[in-house]
């Protein structure tokens, strides 16, 4: 009996194993967004993955940098991905309305807006 | 036994598949950027996976998700080898468990923790004590063969890449790597026979004072 349990949990970590190769599994638990190709951005709700792939710094868009970011006296460019979606983002993403919007972020997708004193036009990169 | 050993190949051969199938298709997740700027800048962490990666100037999510992928699967026949019941089937838990796949296929310094503190595992409870006091544990290095190829292959190395060490100081290989290489240091220290070493050491100091 011990050995057949054995056996069916070592099944089981073989089916879960499957879906850590495809990207799946603890996808909750950190948080997986495609930053590949995605240009320079001024703010990001994932400054080291934009700065790390686009090769240009970014600021945090956290709630710390909110002032700054909305009192910034020219349109400036932000990456979002799924930490849209967390306090530390400002729960930025509650503000999306549009299916595309939260699907692209839900689906490890990254969005690029403008915004010009908070007011954003998004447009999808990947 | 001949079966055992084709067993265990065939176990690792699952392990590696798990491990290093895909492993570059993904992009890298948050940590993995900042493990890959201290490979690119250098820092105080994660030394030897981050020495791995400037080594060989790794910056590709394949090449900083090499080191842990390759650690992760090597830990299977290092299982084999220090379990003293149940050989294969612990062998064959480490090679399909999902945490232990998982933290092989990321730019984390984990698996290869994991895989020193495997090989190491024995020995380093009784080093415990001593490596608590680094310097007193290092004096006692003989060198044999094991230690000068170390040195042999540390100096080419540097030789090779020396802006791989940049850096890196006394300070920091004392005190960061101590705790968290800690298995790792144990290895280097029973390859090169340590502890017989020390314990002559220690009776020709106790011999001094009677």
């Amino acid at each position: 009996m011990g050995k057949l349990l054995f056996f069916a949990a070592i099944g089981y970590c073989l089916f879960v194993d499957l879906g850590i190769s495809a990207g799946q599994w603890y996808s909750h638990e950190v948080a997986f967004s495609d930053w590949r190709n995605i240009p320079p951005v001024d703010y990001s709700t994932n400054a080291p993955l934009s700065a790390w792939y686009s090769g240009h710094p970014a600021k945090y868009f956290r709630q710390e940098n909110l002032q700054q970011f909305i009192n910034e006296p020219d349109t400036v460019t932000l990456g979002i991905d799924y930490y849209a979606f967390y306090p530390i983002s400002c729960n930025l993403g509650s503000r999306f309305g549009a299916k595309w919007e939260i699907d692209t972020l839900l689906h490890g997708g990254v969005l690029v807006a403008k915004s010009f004193h908070g007011k954003f036009i998004i447009h999808k990169e990947r | 036994m001949k079966l055992k050993i084709i067993i265990v190949s065939l176990i690792t051969l699952v392990a590696g598949y798990l491990r290093f199938h895909g492993l570059g298709a993904n992009p890298l997740w948050v940590d993995e950027a900042g493990f890959g700027f201290l490979v690119q800048q250098g820092g105080n962490q994660e030394f030897i996976p981050q020495w791995f990666g400037q080594l060989f100037g790794l910056h590709s999510e394949f090449g900083l998700r090499f080191l842990p992928a390759l650690c992760g699967t090597l830990t299977v026949p290092a299982m084999y080898l220090i379990a003293d019941k149940y050989k294969i089937e612990s062998a064959l838990f480490v090679a399909v468990f999902p945490l232990f796949v998982f933290w092989s296929r990321m730019a984390r310094p984990y698996a290869v923790a994991g895989f020193f503190l495997v090989l190491s595992w024995r020995y380093w409870w009784m080093m415990i004590p001593a490596l608590l006091t680094t310097p007193i544990a290092l004096v006692g290095v003989k060198l044999n063969k094991w230690a000068l190829g170390l040195l042999a292959l540390g100096f080419v190395l540097f030789l090779i890449r020396p802006d791989a060490f940049r850096g890196w100081s006394l300070l920091q290989l004392g005190v960061f790597s101590r705790f968290w290489y800690l298995p790792a240091l144990t290895v280097i220290l029973y390859i090169t026979k340590w502890e017989s070493f020390y314990s002559s050491l220690r009776s020709d100091i106790v011999s001094l004072w009677t």
